[in-house]
């Protein structure tokens, strides 16, 4: 058997209670010690959840009702779950039996794919004939049926020509019709995203709400509508959004607009910044940069002595980092910080600086590819978030050559890739961007884009403009005033009461001369950084300003 | 009328519920345990869902709920099934999914199963979608019972297999 059908074999009976002793010793070693195991074990048991939620029967064959099988099994509607939910799956199949629904398949529009819904109640769907059901998952959905979904429920509906998905909130309520113009969808009230399908020439998918018309081609978007206004908010694409005085406004990616009674529609961009712990910031900075050091030509530690091209030296750099990670949670403990951001993960062997892109760590730095999930495995489990420097340029290696950075025609694009590595390989949350868009986008619109596609992150750009607060916190050096200084994040919050800075390290005379400043940027939200690798005088003076700044 | 706080913080739950439902089952090692564990834990992210600020990292408060419930439910029961180590959950946690990935996998799933011929295609039906036993299987094929069993193995590895392919996961 091959290590790796080993290793699913250890997943299959450690999921199946079979494995103990020095068995189960040995899968936690291969857990600790490959990543790859580590990926395996999730796609295996993402696998098996996976396969117990398939709604299978969706595409089976037509069926009587009596025969129907019933096809999404979620978790709250399996055997032996609690009663209240039993009791809700059982008025659902009883209405199915009390409401039997004969119908023609010819104008089937979709199907309810997955319904979620933690109370029981997913809600009631209004036949066209008048006849009412639950909503039940795998149910057809015919031309001029109304969805309306249950306080608490979730339900999605996909389309059957077409590959479009509507997502509809709780109290939803939706009107599908179809004709030779299109599909159209009468939101009454509630919440609808939707990815929807490139459309057929001369054919369009429209949402219409008491206030507006959105006409869409081929994108994804969300409309909340109730009786005084409805908003949209656009992923990605084009839509029109038309009010009822025949006004319309042309919305793209990460742009929204309300529409309200007796208003003109204006275009908004969707203020996404929320990141409410300001604690401070650790940074580590592992190398120096372009040494030229034969044995250790990645610069780690500022040291010439390590060797990271024999098993030995590799064995005392591990070593080392393991020592340094020790110290830099302690650190991080020390200062009360919320996370620590990596800045030179790749090493700096190359002029150019650094390479903000962990997908080229193999490549750049293998001594480091092979130790860095252990080591942020541990400073995470220590307690703290992981921030990982990404840049806008793309960074290329060429065989035998020097890495180069390469501007790119979709700054956003790059940078979303990068994070998105980090997130999966890491669990990384915070995010310094590097560079520029160029001439091809501001860095507020770059941050703008990144925040709409992946909430929940902090973006801290070192070359930021002052609209960039909206959507991250800029990285400031009052040291070294460059693009903005830190009364710019003063400024910011007279309009934006959540919106802070990232102060870069600074040097202890600087903090002792500016220690009063610093408390008050810190106690109106700034976030102050600090040199976490090794323990230094600049902790505690942060240590100490973020006493005073308490309130 | 837009949802409420607690309804928003209900529908993430339900977004992320695979993902939860996965992190419960690494610690607990068993999947039907899991499945009781995560009710628990809609309960306690309802009741505490005030705590949550939307727009912060909901996977990380849930998941951080969900470890301290499945280990009060798991002493609770006095399971005695070996489970992993602290350090080997560390481990997994640093590479735990996130919600692309959770999606990218459900296509590849069904990408595969599209691709099974129809007979096994009915095999993982009854048996994953209907939960029947192999022996339940059997009875209602009129097969032997280690047959039905040789053929979801065999059924399961090609299945998985091809699931890891698309996901670039190849030996």
């Amino acid at each position: 058997m091959s290590p790796r059908d080993e290793l699913l074999d250890l997943v299959d009976r450690y999921l199946a209670g079979t494995l103990s002793g020095h068995v189960l010793t040995q899968f936690e070693n291969r857990l600790r010690e490959e990543p790859a195991a580590c990926r395996m074990f999730w796609a295996a048991l993402n696998h098996e959840l996976l396969l117990r939620q398939y709604p299978f029967a969706e595409a089976a064959q037509p069926r009587t009702a009596a025969a129907a099988i019933p096809l999404t099994t979620p978790w709250w509607q399996r055997p032996a779950r609690r009663l209240a939910a039993s009791a809700a799956v059982l008025l659902i199949a009883l209405g199915a039996l009390v409401l039997p629904t004969v119908l023609p398949s010819s104008n089937i529009i979709a199907r309810i794919a997955m319904i979620t819904a933690p109370t029981g109640d997913a809600g009631l769907l209004h036949r066209a004939n008048q006849q009412t059901e639950p909503l039940r998952a795998d149910v057809a959905i015919h031309a001029g049926d109304r969805i309306a979904v249950a306080l608490g429920a979730t339900v999605e509906v996909r389309f059957v020509h077409e590959d479009t998905v509507l997502g509809l909130g709780s109290r939803t309520t939706v009107r599908l019709t179809q004709d030779a113009g299109g599909t159209q969808l009468g939101l009454d009230s509630g919440t609808l995203r939707a990815a929807v399908a490139a459309q057929a020439a001369a054919r369009q998918l429209t949402v219409t709400t008491p206030q507006a018309t959105i006409a869409v081609i081929g994108t994804r978007f969300s409309v909340t509508a109730n009786d005084a206004r409805t908003s949209v908010e656009v992923d990605h694409g084009r839509v029109r959004v038309s009010a009822a005085d025949a006004a319309s406004i042309d919305l793209t990616a990460g742009q929204g607009v309300v529409a309200e009674p007796g208003k003109p529609l204006t275009t908004a961009w969707s203020e996404n910044l929320r990141w409410d712990d300001r604690r401070p910031l650790g940074v580590m900075m592992l190398c120096r940069d372009t040494s030229g050091w034969a044995t250790n030509p990645r610069g780690w530690f500022g040291d010439a002595k390590v060797d990271v091209t024999t098993p030995a030296g590799l064995t005392a750099f591990n070593r080392r980092l393991d020592t340094l990670i020790d110290s830099t949670i302690a650190n991080l403990k020390n200062v009360n910080a919320q996370g620590v951001l990596f800045w030179d993960l790749e090493g700096l062997e190359h002029a150019p600086g650094y390479v903000g892109d962990a997908r080229l760590l193999s490549a750049l730095a293998p001594e480091m590819d092979a130790a860095a999930d252990r080591i942020i495995a541990r400073i995470r489990s220590a307690g703290f978030a992981i921030g990982m420097t990404v840049r806008t340029e793309a960074a290329e290696l060429p065989a035998g050559g020097a890495l180069v950075f390469r501007r790119v025609s979709d700054p956003t694009q790059q940078v979303q890739a990068k994070i998105a590595y980090a997130q999966r390989r890491w669990g990384a949350t915070i995010f310094p961007i590097l560079g520029n868009g160029g001439d091809a986008l501001t860095m507020s619109a770059i941050c703008r884009r990144i925040s709409a596609a992946s909430p929940g992150v902090l973006l801290i750009p070192t070359g930021a403009d002052g609209d960039t607060y909206r959507w991250s916190a800029p990285w400031v050096n009052p040291a070294q005033p460059a693009t903005i200084t830190i009364a710019s994040s003063t400024e910011a919050r007279r309009g934006q009461p959540h919106a802070f800075a990232v102060i870069a390290p600074l040097e202890k005379a600087y903090l002792q001369q500016h220690y009063a400043d610093l408390v008050q940027a810190v106690r109106a939200g700034d976030v102050l950084t600090f040199r976490a690798w090794n323990r230094n005088a600049e902790q505690q003076t942060v240590r100490s300003i973020y006493g005073e700044a308490k309130p | 009328m837009p949802p409420s706080h607690t309804e928003q913080v209900q529908q993430l739950f339900v977004r992320h519920s695979g993902l939860l439902h996965g992190s419960i089952a690494s610690q607990c090692g068993d999947l039907v345990l899991a499945e009781d564990i995560l009710q628990e834990v809609f309960l306690v992210v309802t009741s505490r869902a005030d705590s949550f600020e939307l727009g912060t990292n909901f996977l990380a408060w849930a998941r951080a709920i969900a470890r301290f419930k499945t280990m009060e439910l798991m002493r609770e029961r006095q399971r005695d099934r070996a489970t992993l180590s602290d350090e080997a959950l560390a481990a997994l946690e640093a590479l735990a999914p996130d919600v692309e990935s959770w999606q990218s996998q459900r296509e590849a799933l069904h990408r595969c199963l599209e691709q099974l011929p129809p007979a096994q295609r009915q095999l993982t039906a009854l048996a994953y979608g209907d939960g029947l036993t192999p022996a339940e299987i059997a009875e209602r094929s009129g097969k032997a019972a280690n047959v039905v069993h040789v053929l979801m193995s065999r059924v399961r590895r090609i299945l998985r297999e091809c699931v890891f392919a698309r996901l670039g996961l190849t030996p």
